[in-house]
């Protein structure tokens, strides 16, 4: 049996200790304390007006306005609500990190670490600039990684479906940004094992995926008939939330509560879009080629059931790619891509697959070789992010704004 | 034998071989391949095995620049405030004023060149043009610094050289201190140091005097914040000589101190009496070369017409107080860690002369107190701190200082193996980036506003 270490010489516990004082530091440092009226709005979505998109986090918040003394449905309860929210999905975080050092090998543990320490640099930061402070995805983020961590510890995986289908119904786009966070290690688990534990995976994963992709297409193709009828009032509640009490995100309920397709009002935001993202693919270059040289290792794998399931593991981000052809966050959508691949490595790392783990060690040592300060490629993102929403990162775009004007 | 010290009668023994062998057989390539056979024979130009100007450095700059490029996206804001506009309106046309000294210069370029310097877009390509210039002349600081160090200690370097990057390329890129006249004084600093790391005095080791002239031209406050590097660099060579150069380097630094002090005291004290006539051609021309007209008035009362700015700038001495405890707990591992060197280098010198040299070398920074206690640009002032104790070990190791060198990397070492979190030692400085001035950083700036609105309302 192993010996239980003094808390104090435990590696992982010092370091996660470590590691929660740079996500605070990170979080002050980018905390604006100001929540737009674009992550206001969709509080004024409620179920009252039918079972509309986006609608349970105002469902939710206007249910807890009724049973708790006092009057939620102002900017400041809701700027408290938000902010507790964001720590809650730190300290998630911190739980996957630990399950996951937990569950891997003692050799691994090193190279997990240094996994965690990238995943931080984009994720501490992330929801605490002012476009996205109090944003929906930090619900998803929540239940996505609770999701992912129930995975990671076999405990109760079946929660995972109400899981997703909170998600879906809090913002549709889970089903593109985050919903292969968990959809992927499912099928990994059921590639791998065999008899009732695969069964059990083939029925979670195929209930997860039809009970999100059905709401997806209901809140898509349906949710909207009713719209003009209860714009005014969704208007009226939306100004309520806001800082000033005028203000509301306008194209939000245009395309939410009245259907309308809004590609033409964001077609200055696509332009950005054309403009940044090739710039930010130039930025983040090297990390392209350290992503492609470790896949293309791990999917030469021998093993033709193993190639799959990397191939797999590979191309689960592809589920981002509508996402970037018909919306313009592209800020929020490259930290999607970035957490799914170094999350979705540390998972399997967790879960036991001694390839990835090999692989990343041989990556690893190739950096070393190639690199003379290796530690810089943990480094040099820390100055090209923030993510933001339209606007990718300030670096991304000030350089874009150089070469295309 | 690796690693043998130059020696007198190396030296000797070397030029008497060239000169026989240029003698024998004429001058061209033979010379040049005698000249290296007796480099090699003599260990003369290199301490033993140092690194090598191979691939590894050269690929190592270019990590460096790369990474700093991505420091510059990051923290340029594209803006020169009005602070450091207005300063570039001092110029020596009206006297031996404070701070004229890079006004002149640009108030020159703007006769000599055939563009209009006057306005805020020239402003900025001056300004833009001369924070590279200045980061050319660090990485040649750095470069220096590489190729001087011991093969075995080279990575640990790297790393040292990554957080000077990171200070200076935040610090002079953004805004609050992009043209702020602080980048021209450790420039002359730096200077100085890549003089004072040759291992003979020459007549060149005689500019540290003019050298510290410019500083304190260039602002008074040289006298506290960047003069310790040259002070302390030529305390440290009096102290490791004998004899004649021991008195000569202590003549450099009683000279160069001398001379900064006179002029700070002139700036200090009579430099004002010309004020109130010069005070509107100094505003209107602030006017034409700040942003959309927003010249620092304060900047001007105070330097041209010699107001006092403590009951002005009480506030801000608050915000300092509230500021500094915190910032002095968020970075204590790095306190503590710097006290654990200085106390190693300082245990392991052996003599009572070597324990005085590391002593000054650990105190030198004290020279910021009096900007600490009586100004308020506290971000500049810890960036001061920190960029003196970076360059003075730089500097060190690259003399071959095989204290520094053991302890320094030693402790990095024992860091790195000790503790599993060792790399955040590295990325969590990047959130106290950039230094800005009364506030320390955004970080500080992010705690004490919130505590100013709801508890002590001072500004």
């Amino acid at each position: 049996m192993k010996e239980k270490k003094p808390w104090r010489e435990d590696k992982n516990v010092t370091f996660l200790a470590a590691l929660a004082v740079f996500a605070v530091a990170a979080s002050i440092r980018f905390f604006s304390r100001e929540l737009s009226m674009y992550n206001t709005t969709p509080f004024a979505l409620t179920y009252k007006y039918g079972f509309i998109s986006r609608g349970f986090m105002g469902t939710l918040w206007a249910f807890l306005d009724g049973v708790l003394p006092g009057d939620l449905m102002n900017y400041q309860s809701l700027y408290t609500f938000s902010f507790w929210a964001t720590v809650l999905y730190l300290v998630l975080l911190f739980v996957l990190f630990s399950s996951c050092l937990r569950h891997c090998r003692e050799e691994n543990q090193h190279n997990m670490r240094y996994l965690i320490c990238f995943l931080g640099i984009f994720a501490f930061q992330m929801f605490w600039s002012d476009e996205l402070f109090g944003r929906l995805d930090i619900y998803l983020m929540i239940l996505t990684t609770l999701g992912v961590i129930l995975i990671v510890e076999e405990k109760c995986e079946w929660l995972v479906i109400p899981f997703s289908i909170i998600c879906v119904m809090i913002h549709q786009g889970f089903v593109f940004v985050s919903a292969n966070l968990m959809l992927v290690p499912l099928f990994y688990k059921i590639l791998i094992y065999k008899g009732k534990k695969r069964r059990k995976y083939i029925v979670i994963f195929a209930l997860m995926f039809l009970s999100v992709s059905v709401l997806f297409l209901y809140f898509e193709l349906f949710s909207h008939s009713k719209g003009a009828e209860i714009f005014d009032e969704v208007v009226a509640a939306a100004k309520a939330l806001s800082e000033d009490g005028q203000g509301y995100a306008t194209t939000l309920l245009d395309h939410e509560i009245l259907g309308r397709d809004v590609f033409e009002e964001e077609w200055q935001y696509h332009v950005f879009n054309y403009k940044e993202f090739p710039t930010a693919l130039l930025l983040f270059f090297p990390y392209l080629v350290i992503g492609l040289s470790f896949f293309k290792k791990l999917i030469s794998n021998k093993d033709r059931l193993h190639r799959f399931v990397y191939l797999v593991l590979f191309a689960g981000v592809a589920t981002v790619l509508p996402e970037m052809l018909l919306k313009v966050d592209y800020g929020r959508y490259m930290f999607r891509i970035f957490y799914y691949y170094i999350s979705m490595v540390m998972v399997f790392i967790a879960m036991g697959d001694t390839t990835v783990a090999d692989q990343l060690e041989e990556t690893k040592e190739g950096i070393k070789r190639k690199i003379p300060v290796p530690l810089v490629v943990l480094f040099y993102p820390m100055f090209l992010t923030p993510f933001f929403d339209v606007i990718i990162s300030g670096a991304v775009h000030k350089l874009s704004v150089w070469f295309f004007g | 034998m690796l690693g043998e010290v130059v020696t007198v009668q190396s030296v000797f023994m070397f030029v008497s071989e060239i000169r026989g062998a240029c003698i024998k057989k004429g001058f061209g390539k033979m010379v040049r391949k005698e000249k290296k056979r007796l480099k090699d024979r003599f260990h003369i130009g290199r301490r033993g095995s140092t690194a090598k100007t191979g691939q590894p450095l050269r690929r190592y700059m270019l990590v460096l620049s790369v990474v700093s490029f991505a420091m510059f996206l990051r923290f340029y804001d594209q803006r020169v405030d009005p602070y450091n506009s207005t300063i570039l309106a001092f110029s020596y046309q009206y006297g031996f004023v404070s701070r004229g000294l890079v006004g002149t210069v640009y108030q020159f370029v703007n006769k000599i060149t055939p563009f209009n310097m006057i306005s805020y877009q020239m402003v900025m390509r001056f300004t833009l043009v001369i924070t590279l210039l200045f980061h050319l002349l660090l990485f040649y600081f750095f470069w220096v610094c590489l190729r001087r160090c011991k093969e075995q200690y080279l990575q640990n370097l790297e790393y040292v050289i990554l957080f000077c990057a990171l200070l200076t390329v935040s610090m002079f890129f953004s805004r609050r201190n992009f043209g702020r006249l602080d980048i021209y004084m450790l420039a002359l600093s730096l200077v100085a140091a890549l003089i004072l790391m040759k291992e003979r005095p020459g007549w060149i080791t005689w500019l540290v005097i003019p050298i510290s002239a410019l500083g304190v031209m260039v602002h008074q406050g040289y006298v506290f914040m960047y003069l310790n590097v040259i002070l302390v660099l030529l305390i440290y060579k009096a102290l490791s000589a004998e004899g004649k150069r021991k008195r000569y380097y202590l003549l450099l630094a009683g000279a160069s101190f001398v001379v900064a002090s006179a002029l700070f005291l002139w700036f200090e004290l009579f430099s004002h009496g010309n004020g109130a006539v010069i005070y509107d051609e100094i505003v209107t021309m602030a006017g034409k070369l700040s942003y959309k007209g927003q010249y620092h008035d304060t900047l001007i009362a105070h330097e041209i017409l010699g107001e006092d700015l403590t009951v002005q700038e009480w506030p801000m001495h608050l915000e300092n107080f509230i500021e500094t405890p915190i910032f002095l707990f968020l970075i204590s591992p790095y306190i503590v860690l710097g006290v654990k060197l200085m106390r190693g280098i300082i245990a392991q010198a052996g003599t009572r002369v070597e324990k005085w040299k590391y002593r000054i070398v650990a105190l030198g920074a004290v020279t910021m107190l009096p900007m600490f206690v009586l100004k308020v640009d506290y971000g500049r002032w810890f960036f001061a701190v920190i960029m003196y104790y970076a360059v003075i070990l730089l500097v060190l190791t690259a003399m071959g200082d095989k204290i520094v060198e053991t302890q320094l990397f030693g402790l990095m070492v024992r860091v790195k193996e000790k503790y599993s979190w060792s790399m955040l030692l590295l990325f969590y400085p990047v959130y106290f980036m950039p230094f800005w001035d009364v506030h320390i950083c955004v970080l500080l700036k992010n705690i004490s506003n919130p505590l100013n609105e709801a508890y002590f309302h001072i500004w």
